[in-house]
């Protein structure tokens, strides 16, 4: 009886124990995981990729929607990049301006906090959001957080999906497609860290804004005499429309 | 025109994981607290045995919802286990399988007749109960950190969220109690033949009186701090108020019907003494009380996740 309840206890400490072993060894396990949001977030990266907009010479062509739907095969209704037109005012005093949307690369991405599975990660390196699409579950948690509503649930692939500046271009030495193809140069793209290059020259001399700056986001897309106006911003009697060729019409 | 990025599927995920948890937080209460009386434990005993499935059958909802099953990666969702983050999903995801594993295992040691208050599993019973109350308070209230931590989604982005949940979890787990009552009325007629002592059914409805209370006052704080707000809130609010596309949704089916009427039923019904609980009034506060309740917490959920997302910051 005595050894019967020994053995007893033996076995519920070797449990204890083998439990204690095996939690220690499933979070060592877990918590180096190279895509972790905790182990790849880049606060500091060497270069630092940005992209300024210059909506003064945007003309709404959408050569950059096109090219990067060309670029990624991106589904019917969905974009990476899309542009808005942004119209207001009452006849004869109106004005049409065009607003190029993106994933923001946040330097503080509230994608890469929510994601569950780490498919999402800020590459150390450059401080560019990706997508793992062998790692997303199509969750859509990300999507809903992203404040820039940059993010799509691809159908085909079952993943989420953004605008990642091109990076197998970005990598080879190319300009993301948007860039090369834009007509009246109003995307500038280039490494932040470099006072030598074209964005930083223009962010050095030129007003800027980026897009809900009250997020804290800190967005690396910058906007040169954008309107930000929306239409819950219309004040009392004045005419505001945004319309995109995006399925999913309205901003959120 | 919004499209919405999560459906049905994660209302229903909502109104599963508060049921699963509410259920088995009031279970293991019984077990705890009140095992001395037969009426109770079987009440516990039943408890245990549905608290697991709803939390199962959320699971399967939520991996059907997933785009990777959508596209033929069926197994993908085990990505999900590769990894802790500290993403309200992630923590959420281990959460829920803690869940299931111990309400399991704690249904397992009620499953061999005779389970009673004084059997041999009762040790393994009462530590399970307390693991199965810590884990079902937790998951009681992480739907509510899975909506509110989100900056982008300024309905859902409320420190009271996570309190509105964890309050509403709780009342469905008396709801489902009350209906448990119900049924097991049909083979004793009476609240004083089922030997209740003080009388189940009036603890039940007293308990769910303040814990709906609770959650309305919960519910109206919400409402309040959010219109009485400025910016992004008080405009993601106005989908609730009047003229706006959920007011009825919300103020008549989900907390008019759904919760104070069933509030009422049960606050009458709690303060009179058990052996005049009787008739219609008994029928009112096991049945329709109960069924109003779950009634109005999936209404409350789907309120909850279409505003959230047909709302956003202001401005740009």
């Amino acid at each position: 009886m005595a050894d019967g309840v020994r053995g007893k206890v033996y076995g519920r400490r070797r449990f204890l124990k083998q439990l204690g072993q095996g939690t220690a060894a499933a979070a060592a396990l877990a918590y180096p995981h190279p895509r972790s949001p905790h182990a790849a977030t880049a606060k500091n990266p060497q270069v630092r990729y940005a992209m300024v907009i210059d909506t003064r010479r945007c003309v709404g062509c959408h050569a950059c929607s096109v090219a990067c739907k060309a670029e990624f095969d991106v589904p019917l209704g969905f974009y990476r990049s899309w542009v808005e037109y942004v119209e207001k005012g009452t006849f004869p005093d109106v004005r049409r301006s065009f607003l190029p949307r993106l994933c923001n690369q946040c330097s503080n991405p509230p994608c890469v906090d929510v994601c569950p599975t780490g498919a999402t990660w800020q590459r150390e390196e450059d401080g560019i959001v990706e997508i793992d699409p062998d790692i997303c579950i199509g969750c859509k948690y990300c999507i809903l957080a992203c404040p820039y509503d940059a993010r799509f649930a691809n159908p085909v692939t079952g993943t989420a999906e953004k605008c990642d500046f091109c990076l197998h271009r970005v990598r080879n030495g190319l300009e993301p497609a948007c860039v090369e193809t834009c007509i009246g140069r109003a995307r500038i793209f280039g490494d932040l860290n470099d006072p030598n290059s074209e964005v930083g020259r223009l962010l050095a001399t030129t007003a800027v804004t980026v897009l809900r700056q009250e997020m804290g986001t800190k967005p690396n897309v910058y906007y040169i005499a954008a309107d930000h106006t929306g239409e819950g911003d219309a004040r009392a009697g004045q005419y505001v429309r945004v319309t995109t060729h995006r399925r999913q019409k309205d901003r959120r | 025109m919004d499209e919405l990025v999560w459906g049905y599927p994660i209302v229903f995920h909502l109104f599963l994981v508060s049921l699963g948890a509410g259920v088995l937080a009031v279970s293991a209460y019984l077990v705890l607290w009140r095992s001395d009386d037969p009426a109770a434990f079987a009440l516990a005993r039943y408890g245990a045995f549905l608290a697991p499935l709803p939390l199962l059958l959320d699971g399967l909802v939520l991996i059907l919802d997933l785009g990777s099953f959508h596209a033929g990666y069926w197994f993908k969702f085990l990505n999900l286990y590769k990894i802790v983050t500290a993403s309200p999903m992630s923590i959420g995801t281990w959460l829920i399988t803690a869940f299931i594993i111990i309400s399991l295992l704690y249904a397992h040691t009620f499953l061999r007749m005779p389970a009673g208050p004084d059997d041999p599993r009762v040790g393994r019973r009462r530590g399970l109960a307390w693991a199965g109350l810590a884990v079902a308070l937790t998951v009681a209230a992480y739907p509510g950190f899975l909506l509110s931590g989100m900056q982008a989604r300024p309905f859902w982005n409320s420190p009271l969220v996570p309190l509105v949940y964890f309050f509403s979890a709780l009342v469905l787990g008396i709801a489902c109690k009350l209906l448990f009552l119900a049924w097991r009325t049909r083979s004793t007629p009476t609240t004083k033949d089922r030997g209740d002592g003080p009388g189940l059914t009036v603890w039940l409805a007293r308990i769910g009186t303040y814990l709906s209370a609770g959650e309305l006052l919960l519910v109206i704080l919400f409402v309040v701090f959010a219109h009485r707000g400025a910016g992004s809130v008080t405009q993601a609010v106005t989908v609730i108020m009047g003229g706006g596309v959920l007011a009825t949704v919300f103020w008549f089916w989900a907390v008019a019907v759904g919760l104070v009427l069933p509030m009422l039923i049960m606050m009458v019904a709690a303060f009179r003494p058990p052996a005049t609980l009787e008739g219609v009034l008994l029928k009112a506060v096991e049945i329709a009380a109960p069924l109003l309740l779950l009634f109005g917490a999936f209404m409350l959920r789907y309120v909850f996740v279409v505003a959230g997302q047909i709302t956003g910051p202001v401005g740009l």
